[in-house]
């Protein structure tokens, strides 16, 4: 090669030994944009959804880094790496989410996890791999006047009975 | 005593009248003739005139897509006939959604009968590219062994979630040989074929990455580069190391749906000979949803 030229030597045979197919992918209950469903909680509220890995295509295990790039102020990871297995779709990514309890009726909180497939960084002049980003809103909403649970209303019915029968029985105890 | 006595067998003939078979014939049982003969199995299928007067659906939990495959949707339908659980002769179930394919199970399976309610069992398969949504309708309907009506349930809404699903191929891309200041070298082995293997449809991304000398201090900038999805792709968007949507891309779905993205370097920047690649920098650009 002459001096000055510049030549960059590209990879090409390593192409010939690298896998053909990356695949992967992330399912989410909660998402944004078009038809959006957001997540719906009451202030003071923690909970834990889970987001699904899927790796149901092509015959290679996947690794994928995850990381919370919006929405850290309320929700956290358990792991920042997941290992998932071909051929399966039950990964599940536990994401925490918690609102803080002096949060107003309204409030709307993005929440956006990125995902990226971890490749094995060989073969190639650039080595392609994969990535999906799950977004949604955290919405705080009033929470419900609930009914009272069964057992409450049953244990109430119970003591109502007591107290009638010790009262009828005290007025007969009087009479005689 | 007597009176006790009195309203004890008042009672006692109240319970007995309860309990006892009532049976009845009208006028054309006369026409009802046969002989009986002693050790004879016989059974008769009985069918009830009353129709059905209430199919309900349990609720349906929120489903999760199933890349590149189907998901099979479980909703137990219970049905009530005044004539008795066995009276039911069938259930089917459709799901639907705006703009979107019916799923449906036309025989869902019938799982048990007690008094006069029936428990059927349905299993529709939703496709991995069926549209995320928060309002699927389901809707069943019973149809009357007896006098062959059929009544519809309430239709009961569930949650089909959002899965971002694809293949690409192949895993690589190259240039072969540079020099400096070529321009609108295209790569010798794209397109990169983007497959959608779930239900998200929108604009497809990418993020770049450096690429890094074999001394590992030279860098070919991300930059350098242009991505479109079309063929040449020099006039394209630029590449970066942050996240871009890549212009007219689109990740449509349904079976088979695929994107394609081309590369170009518009003009190969004047840096040291060398190989340069993402594998030096320790990772790869990232086709994203």
């Amino acid at each position: 090669m002459k001096r000055g030229e510049l030549v960059v030597v590209m990879f090409v045979l390593a192409i010939m030994l690298v896998g053909i197919v990356s695949a992967s992918g992330v399912s989410s209950p909660y998402w944004d944009g078009k038809e959006a469903n957001p997540l719906k909680m009451y202030k003071g509220e923690i909970t834990t959804t889970n987001l699904n890995l899927q790796n149901m295509v092509g015959d290679d295990d996947v690794t994928y880094s995850v990381a919370i790039k919006e929405g850290a102020s309320i929700a956290s990871l358990v792991q920042g790496v997941y290992a998932v297995k071909a051929h399966t779709s039950d990964t599940m990514v536990p994401l925490r989410i918690s609102v803080p309890s002096d949060a107003e009726i309204g409030d709307t909180t993005k929440v956006i996890v990125e995902f990226k497939s971890i490749t094995s960084g060989t073969g190639g002049m650039v080595t392609m791999g994969t990535g999906m980003s799950v977004s949604f809103d955290v919405v705080v909403v009033e929470k419900p006047k609930g009914n009272l649970p069964i057992t409450w209303i049953v244990a109430g019915i119970v003591v109502l009975v007591v107290l009638i029968w010790l009262i009828s029985a005290g007025r007969k105890k009087r009479k005689k | 005593m007597e009176k006790k006595l009195v309203y004890f067998s008042v009672v006692v003939l109240m319970i007995s009248l309860m309990t006892v078979s009532v049976t009845s014939a009208g006028y054309l049982d006369r026409f009802i003739t046969g002989r009986v003969s002693a050790g004879v199995n016989v059974s008769v299928g009985i069918t009830g005139i009353h129709p059905i007067s209430d199919v309900a659906i349990d609720a349906i939990d929120a489903q999760t897509p199933t890349e590149n495959g189907i998901t099979y949707v479980p909703a137990t339908v219970r049905v009530t006939d005044s004539d008795g659980g066995y009276d039911v002769e069938s259930v089917s179930i459709v799901f639907t959604k705006s703009g979107e394919a019916t799923r449906s199970d036309s025989s869902c399976d019938f799982v048990s009968a007690g008094g006069d309610t029936a428990v059927f069992l349905c299993n529709v398969s939703m496709w991995y590219y069926d549209l995320n949504a928060d309002d699927w309708s389901a809707l069943a309907t019973a149809t009357d062994k007896g006098n062959g009506s059929y009544i519809n349930s309430t239709p009961v809404e569930f949650i089909y979630g959002l899965l971002k699903a694809m293949t690409i191929s192949p895993s690589s891309i190259s240039w072969g040989t540079l020099d400096a200041g070529d321009t609108d070298q295209s790569a010798i082995d794209d397109p990169t074929v983007i497959t959608n293997t779930g239900n998200y449809n929108d604009t497809v991304g990418l993020t770049g990455l450096n690429l890094l000398g074999a001394n590992s201090i030279d860098i070919f900038p991300a930059t350098d580069f242009a991505v479109g999805v079309s063929d040449p792709a020099c006039g394209g968007d630029q590449v970066n190391v942050s996240p871009i949507n890549v212009t007219d891309s689109i990740s449509s779905r349904g079976l088979g749906a695929t994107e394609e993205f081309y590369y170009c370097v518009p003009t190969v920047p004047n840096i040291p000979t060398q190989e340069y690649s993402t594998a030096n920098a320790g990772g790869s650009w990232i086709v994203s949803y």
